[in-house]
């Protein structure tokens, strides 16, 4: 069997919700050990639609189940010193720390990297917080809305004469966490253990919001001097059409910058007269000026096409047009399947489920999908007693003050 | 020392994805020898040219294309000739990872299947990323960002919770190349253990998935299929954007407890709301997340989105001005933690960039190089890295094979 990329690291996730947890879940499926420590009450996620006929439980939230498979799973409360204890005993024996927690927390229990590199010199420690931790936000408070629009990607997106609207789905914290990940990869690569020498991530959501920035937004503004406005179903400013637009059964998306697909979509449409409207001779003015005209000529002919029947125009005569897939048409495509994306993991309470696996396949060290997430405090005695040495008694202690 | 030192990366990419995963991996230390050639140079050297002027040699001003690769070298190389991949065979085989994000249809044309490749070096690491992944009915559909996110269900969920799908922001390319350099990074862990090359077959299509876990999870529970939000949470109110006072201004809220939606109420001078039965508790909020928001936007109205923002953080509650570029570019704090690089781009001045984004007590990013001009180090990559002699260099370029100028303007 094919050795793991991370095999013999040792990961100890101390955060909620979905930045921290999704950056050692990356981590975890390359090998590494995840030992997620989460409060005696439980993780958020664990209240976190969507649940199995809409009924909550603790043990079968959809989000806390797919981004915790694979780890081991502890409860310690931190906020007392019994908690922290045991907290430092575990990071002095791991190699990683992960922790997306407000900065006075932190700094209240001494958990701040300058205290626990005394513990332990050699460990690495991402910290994930919505500002970072210097500068004059990084008291700041923050949830995903308010990453967004500080970090500018907002204001791009929705209707110009309404609200703007922050990316679906909490994708600020997703990206924060595989940024995360790839730090503590060149981390990990720099030989950090040779040196005896750890080091400090410091990484602000806010700031992650650049990478989707840099394409579009801030070049339009530093060499056009033009600020990049929400427009909707399009994209001001690239060749027309940047679009989504109405179908027979939906929604289709269209981005043809190239000339010679845009005439193949003429082509397709027949080659009609309008066509050549001096309107489209310049395709970035058809964007900026005509683009509502422009819309409904298109959409007069897509009005006679299924998404599917689009799809496969798409493929047969290689252009860029894509039907807006809802889940469930991601869920059945063929792509997927054949690619086989998806795989089943059985989970005592929550029950067995099609999880998302890696967007990658490799032909060495393969990505591991095998493992469910752990119950609440399921492998307590197994840290705390068989690796960290404290009795069972102990153990019993403990749970009684509340601090497991 | 670099995090990334001495190991030589083929870039092998154009435009966005497949670059910015080689430029993240160069600002950390590697050598990353990005591979163009006068036949297809990258189409990003002909966008955002500074104040849409042409200059001596436009193909070398291109915004876009800086942006993404600073810190590289360049080599021109026509992969179509056969000497020209010849070249390329050699360089292989001092190199450790390979990245391409052209489709398989692509490669096998010019000879350089993974096959072929681990053959000249078994221990390299060949990362390939075309937009749908290298096998399935979709492998060869020319992918764009938009395209993606339309068929990976993405557009499906960008837009007001009344209203119809929007473009929205483009994240397929940002999110796959964050996801190349994890497993690239992982995979060179794993040849460092063991000396062995692995295939990567990435699919930007997939990675865009993965992070909708949440909506593919609900539907495969409850058959529910997930519908745009707008800026809505799912049991938190008050959590909006607000209308201020300034022309497009706004601001961000999230009020998560009663501790502070009692500051909030105080804070902002109307203890009424405090009283108000159809505002009691976090559920009855959300319920009622019409009037609500009506009301506290009556209040935003009256203010500057920014001092809103400072003075509920003072008070510990969860705010951000909706930022537009221009004041990100100006963000104080921003600039206080190093954010932005200050860039000499060829033949167009100093621009600022945005910088690695990590930050790393040891080892961190810099700047070693700026963008480089077309098939730049041809001559350093030819004759330090490969030994070719000054002769066989000339022959390549009297063939075309390598040069510095395009064959054609875009």
């Amino acid at each position: 069997m094919s050795q793991q990329a991370l095999e013999g690291i040792k990961v100890v996730e101390w955060g909620s919700f979905l930045s921290a947890p999704f950056c050692t879940l990356l981590l975890g499926r390359h090998g590494a050990e995840v030992v997620k420590v989460e409060p005696p009450e439980g993780d958020i996620a664990r209240r976190h639609p969507p649940f199995p006929d809409n009924v909550p439980h603790i043990e079968k939230s959809g989000l806390f189940l797919w981004l915790n498979a694979g780890k081991l799973g502890v409860t310690l409360d931190v906020k007392k010193p019994a908690g922290v204890k045991l907290f430092k005993e575990l990071v002095a024996d791991a190699d990683v720390l992960v922790e997306n927690n407000p900065l006075n927390v932190l700094k209240g229990k001494s958990l701040d990297y300058e205290n626990l590199r005394k513990i332990n010199p050699k460990l690495i420690m991402l910290s994930i917080s919505p500002y970072g931790r210097t500068g004059p936000y990084k008291e700041y408070n923050a949830y995903h809305i308010n990453c967004c629009s500080l970090g500018g990607i907002s204001y791009s997106v929705g209707l110009p004469e309404r609200e703007p609207i922050s990316v679906p789905y909490y994708q600020g914290h997703f990206q924060a966490g595989l940024i995360g990940a790839t730090s503590i990869l060149f981390s990990l690569l720099s030989g950090q253990g040779d040196n005896d020498e750890g080091t400090h991530i410091d990484l602000g959501e806010v700031e992650c919001w650049s990478t989707f920035h840099v394409g579009i937004a801030v070049l339009d503004f530093l060499l056009e001097q033009r600020i990049k406005r929400r427009a909707g179903h399009r994209s001001l400013h690239r060749p027309y059409p940047n679009t989504i637009l109405p179908c027979k059964d939906g929604f289709v998306s269209l981005d043809l910058p190239q000339n010679r697909q845009w005439e193949r979509l003429l082509k397709i449409f027949g080659n009609p007269s309008w066509g050549h409207d001096p309107m489209f001779n310049d395709r970035i003015e058809t964007m900026d000026n005509y683009a509502d005209k422009a819309d409904a000529l298109l959409v007069a002919f897509l009005r006679n096409f299924t998404k599917k029947e689009l799809f496969n125009i798409a493929l047969e005569n290689h252009i860029p047009v894509a039907p807006v897939m809802s889940t469930e048409d991601v869920l059945d495509n063929l792509q997927f399947a054949s690619r086989k994306f998806f795989t089943k993991v059985e989970h005592p309470q929550a029950g067995t489920w099609q999880y998302p696996g890696a967007p990658y396949k490799m032909s060495e060290t393969p990505v591991n999908v095998e493992g469910r997430a752990p119950l609440l405090g399921e492998h307590n005695k197994h840290i705390f007693c068989e690796r960290l040495g404290h009795s069972g008694d102990e153990l019993i202690a403990l749970h009684k003050e509340g601090i497991i | 020392m670099q995090a990334l030192q001495g190991i030589r990366i083929i870039d092998f990419s154009l435009v966005w994805a497949g670059p910015f995963a080689a430029r993240l991996l160069a600002d950390f230390g590697a050598e990353v020898i990005k591979l163009e050639s006068v036949q297809h140079p990258d189409r990003q050297r002909f966008a955002y040219l500074p104040k849409g002027e042409l200059g001596k040699n436009p193909h070398n001003r291109g915004g876009y294309f800086h942006q993404y690769n600073r810190n590289k070298l360049d080599l021109t190389l026509n992969l179509s000739a056969s000497s020209g991949r010849d070249v390329f065979l050699k360089l292989v085989e001092k190199s450790d990872v390979f990245i391409s994000n052209h489709g398989t249809r692509v490669l096998e044309n010019t000879g350089l299947s993974y096959k072929t490749i681990h053959q000249q070096n078994p221990s390299l690491i060949m990362l390939s990323m075309p937009g749908f992944g290298n096998t399935g009915p979709c492998m060869n559909l020319p992918a764009y960002g938009l395209i993606i996110q339309a068929r990976g269900g993405y557009s499906a969920l960008t837009g007001y919770a009344d209203g119809t799908p929007f473009v929205g922001a483009y994240i397929a390319d940002p999110v796959s190349a964050l996801h190349a350099t994890t497993v690239l990074l992982a995979a060179l862990r794993y040849r460092r253990h063991t000396g062995k090359g692995v295939f990567i077959d990435l699919s930007q299509h997939e990675c865009l998935d993965r992070i909708l876990g949440t909506a593919i999870m609900d539907y495969n529970m409850n058959r529910k299929i997930a519908a745009p939000q707008g800026d809505k949470h799912s049991y938190i109110a008050p959590y909006g954007v607000y209308r201020c006072r300034d022309e497009d201004s706004w601001i961000a809220l999230s009020i998560d407890s009663e501790d502070n939606w009692e500051k909030f109420c105080r804070l902002v001078g109307h203890d009424e709301w405090l009283a108000d039965e159809r505002f009691a508790n976090m559920a009855l909020r959300k319920q009622n997340e019409g009037e609500l928001d009506r009301l506290i936007a009556g209040f935003t109205a009256k203010h500057d989105s920014h001092e809103l923002m400072h003075s509920f953080q003072k008070a510990g509650l969860a705010a951000g001005a909706v930022s537009t570029v221009r004041d990100v570019l100006d963000d104080a704090h921003l600039k206080e933690r190093g954010f932005f690089w200050d860039v000499d781009c060829p033949e167009s001045g100093t621009y600022r960039h945005i910088g690695p984004i990590i930050r790393m007590s040891r080892t961190p990013a810099n700047l070693r190089m700026p963008p480089p001009k077309l098939g730049e180090h041809n001559d350093y990559i030819l004759k330090e890295i490969l030994g070719l002699s000054s002769e066989q260099v000339a022959e390549l370029e009297k063939e075309k094979v390598i040069g510095q100028t395009p064959e054609y303007a875009q």
